[in-house]
């Protein structure tokens, strides 16, 4: 072999056993919440009859395991936190390429972001755009988002990944599964919310909930953002490609220049003739019981969001019920796992008050022995109790001041769990609860 | 445009490729363009000053040769030339120093050392060292050649100015040597360098709260920090100036190996070293007037050396520091060459704590600053889980192997044995292997990307 035949074919071996390297470094080190979130997108995409954008309210709010469990609808949540309009628009026409829905849910929260994509959000903006396959969709998408100082780490996300190196775990080099919850994403609330500052996080609630003030729907922003044409440019596309369109704002505590943008919606369900379900009025939800925070609902109120966005759903388009259907299986199997994880962590919860929000659940059937009536002279405790919708007992003779029993309906699977309540008078911003099981 | 950069990625094949595709006579003009251009990367407004010096400093040549036998002539020149280069950099660099001056100038990037190689080569011109250049693009890009533009090396124009007449060929033995060079310093950079710099900046920024230990540890950490930074960039422009055929002056031989801090200093910062000894230092009389003569000009070139390093007082006082040292080390006649193990190892020691301590000094934003980190070195170490270092256990620990392997590879090379040449001489499929590993540690484990702020090189300040 000749000299330059034997140095032309070092490069070549070098550069072979370099991108073999890099190609493993790349899928080892790169983040894997956004394969779970969307791997059933791409695996299933013909199944989904619904697809939902929009931000954190929707991503917890609106719960495809939830709306296949009351209407049989097949749904697929694309929405994530911080989302704006600009990156639904593009996430939806990469969907598009995948999935061939009949309606598409539009969470109009983010109107009032005046840009283009939140940067505080990167890393959510990350989980859509490093696993959307290279097309001219994605490509487009590059040109019209990304500043300069972004492209790159979007381009060539190892750029941005390969500092995990020091954290990696084993799961890291296994195949990721998917999250089980069709882009929806349950775990960042339940459980966590309500810990040992749960009754001052409850009151402070209450005293924002107490200013919410809902402005006349005439009263609409002037001056319309970039987020107003992205908005429309969804519609246009929905339309083109014979996509019903449902506007939706999820019930939320909304500031008086927050509420202009959303009242500014109705012009705009008005001109492309699309529903529009405003949460702001409606009733579905307990104020008092609902929320994770002023914005956020949390799983009682993701549960009776649900219901209610698929009741309407069924009610104003033509979707059928698939329960039932073949090849469509794996949705009872993830409603199953996914009412286990919500199961697993009532148990986990060691505050009363969370135990009682995770015990509102359409599959829970649960029971409450309560030591003293006079602890439900607590506007908040026995908003919370009122809210599970169960018979409670009273019995002095109880040793715990709490008792709950909780069995899935799923499982058959039981757990009780009692509390006592150890200092602070009856009063949810001094009193704490110890559990014991 | 920084050598850790994507933009550096596309920008430097680019430039070799046409620099090779091109007809010989256009070459230098090319490399012109492409130094500029990475240059006003930078910022486009200050490619003036560069041009200002470049033709000051062309035309003071011209008309030093012209002068002739002409003494008085050739030094108005010389004068002219070092008195307006001198200027600009004293106006760009040290005028807010002054009291009451505030013209709050943005930094010059790489001015220290451009000003420096234009001077360099008026000096040599005057001796008559070299003949004055004609050709204006030549010269220009001996000024400004990319590699090796905004942090040195610092090279004489004797040394330089004949390559840029000497046709290069593309030759797989220099693009490989450069290519393994440019690896290497990408490796003392990017997994060294900055990895260091998260403790350096975590303890040094809040010096106040840290004490002994942590304080040890962070002294340290910096002067590994800066000489894997600097030498980092050094041995990238090598790298980036053998694959396109030509030889920059090595800038670092081992420093911390140095028994003694003359010898550190013939070791670190050679360039600027050899500069300053060979235009400085022996026009000053060297040490030909006496011992007492000779220590005054010691402390001279570290004083000025120290200044030009940054205007401010605390690298004045790191430069005085490390002249004290070496007159001290010339008093108690220490500056021996050691034989024994034990004598080299002792000497060793104690010179990097001796260069370690005038560190601090170069780090700290004020003379104030230092002595706080000083004295809390000094006091004992209250051990706090609050108190990070900024990165974590399997960071430390790759940081500590990275650490390691320099020493080896240091050692190896005081014994004049070199890696990249054992590299080339291995099985084509082990190297191809070896490289390619080399290639994936530096990616996967180097700082760089999205996430961290890419770490400007220490030296470009200069």
């Amino acid at each position: 072999m000749s000299k330059n035949k034997k140095r032309g074919l070092t490069v070549i071996l070098t550069l072979v056993f370099f991108v073999i390297m890099l190609m493993g470094m790349m899928v080892v080190t790169r983040d894997k919440s956004g394969i779970a979130k969307n791997k059933d997108l791409y695996t299933h995409g013909n199944d989904y009859d619904v697809l939902i954008l929009g931000s954190s309210h929707s991503v917890m709010g609106i719960l495809p395991l939830e709306l296949w469990n009351h209407n049989g609808i097949t749904s697929y949540n694309l929405a994530n936190y911080g989302q704006s309009l600009g990156v639904d628009y593009w996430v939806l026409r990469n969907a598009l390429r995948y999935t061939n829905p009949k309606v598409v849910v539009i969470d109009v929260y983010t109107l009032f972001f005046d840009e283009k994509y939140s940067v505080v959000h990167l890393p959510y903006l990350h989980q859509h755009v490093d696993n959307m396959p290279l097309s001219s969709t994605k490509i487009e998408l590059y040109k019209d988002l990304f500043a300069d100082e972004f492209t790159m780490e979007f381009v060539f996300p190892f750029s941005l990944y390969h500092s995990r190196w020091d954290k990696l775990t084993t799961s890291d080099f296994m195949p990721t599964e998917s999250s089980g919850q069709l882009g929806a994403d349950v775990n960042q609330y339940i459980g966590q919310s309500l810990g040992s500052t749960d009754a001052e996080q409850i009151m402070n609630l209450h005293n924002h909930m107490h200013e919410y003030d809902l402005l006349p729907t005439t009263e609409v922003c002037e001056e319309k953002n970039i987020s107003f044409d992205y908005l429309e440019m969804m519609i246009q596309l929905c339309q083109e490609n014979d996509i019903e369109v449902m506007l939706v704002m999820s019930p939320a505590y909304c500031t008086e220049d927050n509420q202009r943008y959303i009242n500014s919606v109705y012009e705009y369900a008005d001109k492309y003739n699309v529903h529009f379900l405003n949460g702001l009025w409606e009733n579905n939800v307990y104020y008092e019981a609902d929320f994770f925070d002023t914005a956020h609902l949390n799983s009682s109120g993701a549960f009776k969001w649900s219901d209610y966005v698929g009741d309407y759903l069924c009610s104003n388009y033509s979707l059928t019920n698939h329960k039932g259907e073949e090849g469509l299986e794996y949705f009872d199997d993830y409603y199953v796992e996914w009412n286990n994880m919500m199961f697993d962590k009532l148990k986990e919860n060691t505050s009363l008050f969370g135990t009682l929000v995770l015990a509102y659940n359409p599959n829970f059937k649960t029971a409450i022995t309560i030591s003293d009536e006079t602890f439900l002279e607590d506007m908040y405790l026995k908003a919370l109790v009122d809210n599970v919708g169960c018979d409670v007992v009273i019995d002095s003779e109880s040793k715990a001041d709490f008792c709950i029993k909780v069995i899935s309906t799923l499982t058959n699977e039981e757990y009780s769990c009692c509390f006592i309540a150890v200092e602070g008078e009856i009063d949810a911003s001094t009193i704490v609860f110890d559990k014991q099981d | 445009m920084l050598f850790n950069s994507f933009g550096f990625l596309l920008f430097f094949p680019i430039t070799v490729i046409f620099y090779f595709l091109l007809p010989n006579r256009s070459r230098n003009v090319w490399l012109l363009a492409a130094s500029y251009f990475f240059y006003m990367q930078w910022s486009a407004v200050h490619i003036l000053l560069l041009m200002f010096s470049t033709v000051i400093s062309f035309v003071s040549g011209i008309l030093t040769e012209k002068a002739g036998n002409d003494t008085k002539q050739k030094q108005l020149c010389v004068l002219g030339s070092f008195s307006i280069n001198l200027f600009v950099l004293f106006v760009f660099k040290y005028a807010n120093m002054l009291p009451n001056v505030s013209l709050n100038l943005v930094a010059v990037v790489g001015i220290s050392f451009y000003t420096f190689q234009a001077l360099s080569y008026t000096m040599d011109v005057y001796r008559g060292d070299i003949p004055a250049e004609h050709n204006f693009i030549t010269y220009a890009l001996f000024v400004s050649f990319f590699p090796q533009l905004v942090a040195g090396p610092i090279e004489k124009s004797r040394d330089f100015l004949p390559q840029l007449k000497t046709e290069h060929k593309f030759d797989y033995d220099n693009a490989r040597e450069g290519f393994y060079l440019m690896l290497w310093g990408y490796f003392i950079k990017l997994c060294i360098a900055d990895r260091a710099s998260v403790i350096v900046n975590r303890i040094f920024d809040n010096v106040s709260s840290y004490n002994g230990l942590y304080i040890v540890i962070a002294a340290v950490m910096f002067a590994v920090q800066i000489y894997c930074d600097f030498a980092g960039y050094s041995i990238i422009a090598l790298g980036c100036a053998k694959f396109m055929g030509f030889k920059l002056t090595e800038n670092f031989d081992a420093p911390y190996l140095s028994t003694t801090v003359s010898d550190f200093w013939r070791r670190w910062h050679i360039s600027l070293t050899s500069w300053f000894r060979d235009y400085l230092y022996i026009p000053l009389g060297g040490s030909r007037n006496g011992t007492c003569r000779k220590y005054i000009n010691i402390m001279i070139v570290l004083l000025v050396s120290g200044l030009w390093h940054g205007a401010a007082i605390n690298f004045t006082v790191w430069g005085g520091l490390n002249g004290l040292y070496q007159v001290v080390e010339n008093i108690l006649k220490l500056n021996h060459k050691r034989k024994t193990f034990i004598g080299k190892a002792v000497g060793g020691f104690f010179t990097f704590v001796m260069v370690d301590i005038a560190w601090v000094f170069f780090r700290a934003k004020s003379c104030r600053e230092a002595l706080v980190a000083l004295r809390n070195l000094l006091s004992p170490t209250v051990f706090d889980h609050s108190l990070t270092f900024g990165i974590g256990r399997r960071q430390m620990v790759v940081l500590i192997l990275c650490i390691f392997v320099l020493i080896v590879s240091d050692i190896f090379k005081r014994r004049g044995v070199c890696f990249r040449r054992k590299l080339m001489s291995l099985n084509p499929v082990i190297r191809a292997f070896l490289v390619a590993s080399f290639i994936a540690f530096i990616l996967l484990v180097g700082v760089w990307g999205a996430g961290f702020e890419q770490a400007a090189f220490i030296y470009f300040q200069f």
